[in-house]
């Protein structure tokens, strides 16, 4: 009879297949114990010795360069618009005290109790820098002590800036401390999610129709469909910032360098996931103080006008009409066509609202001037605009055959209910115009009345 | 044809008069007089009556306990408003043993309140101590469902007693994400499936921190569903219940129900891992039942052929029908439903444009329409239903005249069970067992008192097969690592995970075994079956459409090319067969025919766990079992029929024992490797089962590991035989056949559950729809014949070993069948039909079996 061992192993192989491994090659001895491996990663030990994390700090001075900027000029201040990105947040008293940047790196994405965040990063600014504490996990044992620390770092702080943390960090670490049975801190944390923000402002230039509430694989589709309006972290810092990183470790590739480290105790193998961790809070701080910056500042300030509409559209949900309009009419003298559209649109759906409907309409003529060219209402946008023109000239600008050319540049691509809408508006038209005829003719002439 | 009458309005009289119909039929005598309990059959006893039995179970009164001390007042008046002033005695029982924390496990009949066992109590518990959380496993979405209202109900009249609001909620695949949050955080029960907990809640344990904290009591209904695999993945998911509830520091109370199954504590215990009390008596009243064994009649006495069972279970439900009578028809199989579905169709057609009152009913129907003819069953629209054994299980589909069934179901307990699907507290009911030519049919039919008087069938778990186990070692390593001392089950887990270390699995830290995989495991593991993979069945006739679906490992035989696949009567035929994307295009089709695929195995034995010389054969003048006589079996072995083996036993061989006389056989226990392809395939007429034509088919092979019992019959033992070789060869085939129809009934399982192969190849499968057999070709036997009785299972499922320590009585219980049986060379019930089985098979098979079974006085 076969041993235990390797009928097991008959099994277990057949499932996996041949074993993977990763390329990477250790060049060091290995680390003995935690504390071998926080004196090797410069960091020292939390917590009691068997059941300690590995706390690892580092300092970024104020003069500093990050891309464009020093660090120093990162530090957010009170005075900042905060409450135009996210209304709860802005409204916190002393928001600004302490503001702590948070991100963590997992063994997995899947979420359940087996995945582990292993590494959880915090940053903020002090006198002279920016300071990011890092926890890792150099086994299970030390979560505890992580958990305890993190805690006590949420407990002073007065905002928690995340990057997608109200989707992914924030319920992933609930989850760890409700795995160990301790209350968790993060119920009534003053947690601002940065991303929402960001892709208002950077995300594509979609038409207004769609719904503004996405989630991330939505999010994550459009990056990759197009990278000019990419909202990852990393590509943020690129274009935003202009902070290019060397020899990063790629997202796909750190719960794998994790194992390994658990595997051989190899600490080099995790130092690059350390300094992604890192970057990514620099840049989040970055990138925020950023946002907040241009959001103060204005319109005048963007690079680009494709950052004016995204500006517009933050401040139109906000609830600042004033200064969206400001926002979308400059950008409408953009060079690039989609931007351009997607302001005029915006800012004729805005008009509207604020009842400037001359206004609006004409926002809506120069729309179809750009996408319409004679070819009817082919696109959405084009549809939506003499849609909306119809309306306008039917029942504010009262001109009926206005109206009526461009309800019939509707008809030729309706179809499914729009079709009948389409059709009934013609026909009403029609019965209105036919009457006026019959009005004029017998000299009634009761809109020329009104 | 002729129209269905409307519902009897006397149904009481209506079934009396169908029952005497039958028996006046076939014995022109009723015996109605005021039987015992179990009345004597009728006498004399010809040797082929075609009622051979019938048994009148006397209606029984009901036993009451008033409600028992510390029972919270909400809940009696709540109990009381729903018109319970008291408790039936087992009920009663129940609820005590629960109340004073004691794990119980409920055995009762259909209808008995057993619900009322573990809702009573566990509503008191949440009424005392709001914080207080159960979860209830169903072995299905739709039983979950069934009681969720019922509870619900419940709750709110004790809610309206002032016990507080109680959150009930069923918790499954079905629910949606956005409510899923807030079940979790209200819910003080939870009905869910064990489906469920293994890839939904248990990887989740934190986010159901709550539950997990609270939990005092878990339900296990239908206990008894799980046996074999399911039965064994429960057995590890348990394991992992517990270990999370260790983690999180609560210890529940188990509350199982369970039909009549011969080890209902043994298999809780099993599958929980904790002592359990047992309540058995029920109190509940019963009405007066009528349970009738009908062995269709031999047709052809020299080939032992007899009328087709099928045949003869639509004339029984014709009866019942024809007098406004509501039945259900169980079929043993999906083919032989779809086909008894259409029989009962052609003659009572439904009115044009009027709904189906004869409807099939198994799994592989998509839900909707299985709840709709649940709904039809219980309004009473459905007048017959003709259900596999998806029926079985507890789901509410109201009270039935009469349960007919077409075929031994295979376990005495599983014929209880579909015998209790028709019954009413205080009406009359019929159950009617119809035989078919299959040799435990004919051994049931034949033998009524095994059937009337033996204890049910044990069920039988594995939850150490390895693959099982590994399975659910890695899901509960994701859940909660483990630490380096930790027990999980009976095997030794601290091998298993340094095993899964070696894989990259899993890696031991500061004295845990941390997951070291971003994947999710549970997700890569099913319960139902070894495998998690299906096919869809696609139907082309009116756009696409998915008509239904199969489990992967009989998908192959069911639905490849030219297949004939039916539902509710309606066939279709495959067109093509998508191996690789797991589907199947099928059309509508006007045929007369239906399709049995014809499937070609080959065994090799990969390693020995266990050998054995029947205690009886020990040979007298050794003294002992000595490896010597362990090996003379291993060298008689035919080695290039089976392939390489490795040499397990490790002692170098001895001298053939031939010259010792006549050596007994060997049998062992031990691991093998099972390749089947599907080969071909015939096309059967229906209602004649003549065939009419066949299809060759070139498919992918399949394969597993499993484990099976094997048994050599030694080359002396062969040669002794005073028959031609080839009548030996048709002996050691009849053997064969009567074996694999008699381990089933020592076994609590289904044929299926074990594969048949001689020398490594295989038999062809009988198929009880085809009714004859014909073996398309005869294999040349080794000098010593090996018969292999397998786990049909990947990994096995624990019903090898059994088999092996039970090998005399498996030996026993085949020559009673075989010498028992009354044809004179053999027939479908014993060696297999005369035509396939050859001549002299039953003579050989049996002069076999003495010199087996034999004392030592043989050698």
């Amino acid at each position: 009879m076969r041993d235990l061992t390797s009928r097991l192993r008959s099994i277990v192989r057949q499932d996996v297949g041949s074993p993977r491994s990763l390329t990477y090659v250790p060049e060091l001895p290995v680390a003995r114990d935690a504390e071998d491996v926080a004196a090797r990663l410069g960091g020292s030990l939390v917590g009691r010795k068997g059941s300690a994390c590995i706390a690892i700090d580092t300092v970024w001075d104020d003069d500093h360069s990050h891309g464009r900027r020093r660090v120093s000029s990162y530090r957010l201040e009170a005075s900042q618009p905060l409450g135009l990105f996210d209304r709860r947040a802005g409204a916190l008293p002393g928001w600004a005290e302490r503001v702590v940047f948070f991100d963590v790196e997992t063994t997995g994405l899947s979420g359940g109790a087996g995945t582990v965040a292993f590494l959880v990063g915090c940053g903020w600014f002090e006198a002279g820098g920016f300071r990011v504490r890092q926890f890792l996990l150099a086994g299970p044992a030390g979560e505890k002590a992580l958990l305890e620390s993190l805690a006590e770092i949420f407990d002073e702080a007065t905002l928690v800036v995340t990057y997608n943390g109200r989707s992914f960090d924030v319920p992933l670490m609930e989850t760890r401390w409700a795995f160990h049975r301790t209350a968790s801190p993060t119920d009534d944390l003053p947690h601002f999610d940065m991303l929402p923000p960001a892709r208002r402002l950077w995300g594509a230039v979609r038409s207004a129709a769609r719904s503004s509430s996405r989630d991330l694989h939505d999010l994550l589709d459009s990056d990759v469909a197009d990278p000019r309006s990419s909202c990852t972290l990393t590509s943020l810092e690129r274009t935003v910032l202009g902070f290019h990183r060397l020899h990063d470790v790629p997202g796909f590739e750190i719960p794998a360098r994790y194992f390994h480290f658990l595997r051989t105790g190899d600490p080099a193998v995790v130092a690059g996931v350390l300094e992604h961790n890192r970057h990514d809070l620099l840049s989040l701080a970055a990138v925020t103080s950023y946002a907040l910056w241009l959001a103060e500042e204005g319109p005048l300030a963007c690079r680009e006008s494709r950052e004016q509409v995204g500006l517009g559209r933050l401040y139109e949900r906000a609830g600042d009409t004033g200064r969206a309009v400001e926002a979308y009419e400059l950008a409408t003298s953009a060079d690039e066509h989609d931007v351009r559209c997607a302001a005029l649109e915006r800012l004729a759906v805005l008009l509207r609202r604020s009842a400037r409907y001359d206004e609006a309409a004409a926002a809506w003529t120069r729309v179809l001037e750009l996408v319409g060219r004679g070819r009817g209402a082919a696109t959405p946008l084009a549809r939506r605009a003499a849609e909306a023109l119809a309306i306008h000239h039917e029942h504010r600008a009262r001109d009926l055959s206005a109206a009526k050319r461009y309800a019939e540049a509707l008809k030729p691509d309706a179809t499914g209910r729009f079709r009948q809408e389409v059709a009934h508006r013609l026909d009403r038209l029609d019965r209105k115009l036919s009457g006026k005829k019959r009005r004029a003719e017998t000299g009634l002439n009761w809109d020329a009345a009104e | 044809m002729a129209s269905l009458p409307a519902p009897a309005s006397d149904k009481d009289r209506s079934l009396q008069v169908a029952l005497s119909r039958m028996l006046a039929e076939y014995e022109a005598a009723v015996r109605e007089e005021a039987a015992p309990a179990v009345a004597e059959p009728p006498a004399p006893l010809r040797q082929d009556l075609h009622v051979t039995a019938v048994r009148r179970l006397a209606p029984a009164q009901a036993q009451y306990a008033p409600f028992p001390g510390g029972m919270d007042p909400r809940l009696e008046q709540a109990l009381r408003a729903r018109g319970l002033d008291q408790l039936y005695t087992h009920q009663a029982e129940a609820i005590e043993h629960v109340l004073a924390g004691r794990n119980v496990v409920v055995v009762t009949p259909t209808a008995s309140g057993k619900t009322l066992c573990y809702n009573a109590p566990i509503l008191q518990g949440i009424v005392q101590d709001p914080s207080t959380r159960a979860l209830y496993l169903f072995p299905t979405k739709a039983l979950a469902q069934d009681q969720l209202a019922e509870l619900h109900q419940l709750a709110e009249r004790i809610g309206g007693a002032g016990g507080g609001e109680i959150g009930v909620f069923t918790y499954d695949g079905d629910t949606p994400q956005d409510a899923r949050r807030a079940i979790r955080g209200r819910a003080h029960v939870v009905l869910s499936n064990p489906d469920m907990v293994h890839s939904g809640i248990l990887p989740h344990h934190p986010r159901w921190a709550k539950l997990f904290e609270n939990l005092r009591f878990v339900v296990i209904d239908e206990l008894h569903a799980y046996r074999g695999v399911f039965g064994s993945h429960l057995g590890n998911i348990m394991r992992r219940l517990r270990r999370v509830c260790r983690h999180y520091g609560s210890d529940p109370t188990f509350i199982c129900s369970s039909a009549t199954i011969a080890n209902p504590r043994e298999l809780a215990e099993r599958l929980v891992g904790a002592p359990f009390e047992l309540v058995e008596k029920s109190g509940a009243p019963r009405g007066e039942k009528f349970f009738l064994f009908v062995n269709p009649p031999v047709v052809n006495a020299e080939l032992g052929i007899r009328r087709s069972y099928l045949a003869e279970t639509r004339r029984v439900a014709i009866e019942f029908l024809k007098r406004g009578l509501q039945l259900i028809v169980f079929a043993q199989s999906r083919l032989s439903t779809e086909i008894l579905t259409t029989y009962l169709k052609d003659e009572f057609p439904a009115h044009p444009g009027g709904e189906d009152v004869i409807r099939g009913y198994r799994g592989g129907y998509l839900p909707l329409r299985r709840r709709e003819i649940e709904r039809g069953l219980r309004d009473g629209t459905v007048r017959c239903v003709v259900s596999t054994n998806a029926l079985e299980l507890g789901i509410d589909i109201g009270s039935l005249d009469a349960s007919v069934m077409a075929g031994y179901p295979g376990t005495i307990a599983g014929t209880w069970q579909r015998a209790g699907r028709a019954g009413r507290r205080n009406g009359r009911s019929a159950a009617i067992l119809v035989a078919s030519s299959a040799p435990i049919d004919q051994f049931v039919v034949r033998h009524p008192d095994y059937f009337f008087g033996a204890s049910p069938e044990h069920a039988l778990i594995n939850p150490d097969n390895l693959h099982i186990l590994l399975d659910h070692v890695k899901c509960a390593a994701f859940e909660l690592p483990f630490t380096s001392d930790e027990v999980f089950g009976t095997m030794n887990v601290q091998e298993i995970l340094a095993v899964l270390a070696e894989e990259g699995f899993v890696q031991l830290v500061d004295g845990q075994w941390q997951w070291t995989q971003e994947s999710y495991p549970a997700n890569a593991v099913s319960l139902r079956s070894v495998t998690s993979d299906n096919f869809v069945v696609v139907d082309l006739t009116h756009g696409e459409r998915v008509i239904g679906e199969t489990d992967f490992t009989s998908g192959p035989s069911t639905l490849h090319e030219k297949a004939i696949y039916l539902v509710e009567g309606q066939l279709y035929q495959v067109e093509r067969f998508d191996f690789d994307n797991r589907k199947a295009f099928v059309r509508e089709v006007e045929c007369d025919y239906y399709t049995n695929a014809i499937t070609h195995t080959k065994v090799t034995i990969l390693d020995t766990f266990a050998t054995g010389l029947p205690e009886s054969a020990t040979i007298d003048d050794s003294g002992s079992r000595d490896i010597g006589a362990l090996a003379a079996g291993e060298e008689m072995d035919p080695g290039q029929a089976l392939g390489t083996r490795p040499s397990a036993l490790g002692s170098p061989s001895v001298e053939p024992a031939s010259a010792q006389g006549p050596v007994p056989s060997a049998c062992f226990h031990g691991e093998v490797h099972v390749v089947s392809r599907v080969v071909g395939f015939k096309k059967i007429k229906f209602y004649t089962n003549e065939n009419v034509g066949s299809g060759e088919l070139d498919l992918p092979e399949q394969e597993m590991h499993t484990t099976s019992y094997w048994i050599t019959i030694p080359p002396g033992m062969m040669a002794g035989l005073p028959y031609s070789p080839a009548d030996r060869r048709d002996g050691i085939l009849g053997l064969a056949h009567a074996m694999h129809n008699v381990a089933p009934l020592l076994l609590m399982c289904d044929r299926h559950d074990l594969g048949l192969s001689i020398d490594g190849l295989a038999l062809e499968g009988a198929s009880r729809v085809g009714g004859s057999r014909r073996s398309a070709e005869r294999p040349e036997l080794s000098a010593a014949p090996t018969v292999f009785l397998y786990d049909n299972y990947p990994g096995g499922i624990g019903l090898s070993e059994p088999l092996y320590s039970m090998h005399d009585e498996l030996l026993a219980r085949t020559r009673e069948l075989i010498d028992g049986c009354p044809c004179k060379s053999g027939c479908p019930s014993c060696v297999g039909p005369e035509g396939a089985s050859g001549p002299l098979a039953k003579a050989v098979a049996s002069r076999l079996l003495q010199i087996l079974t034999a004392a030592p006085a043989a050698a």
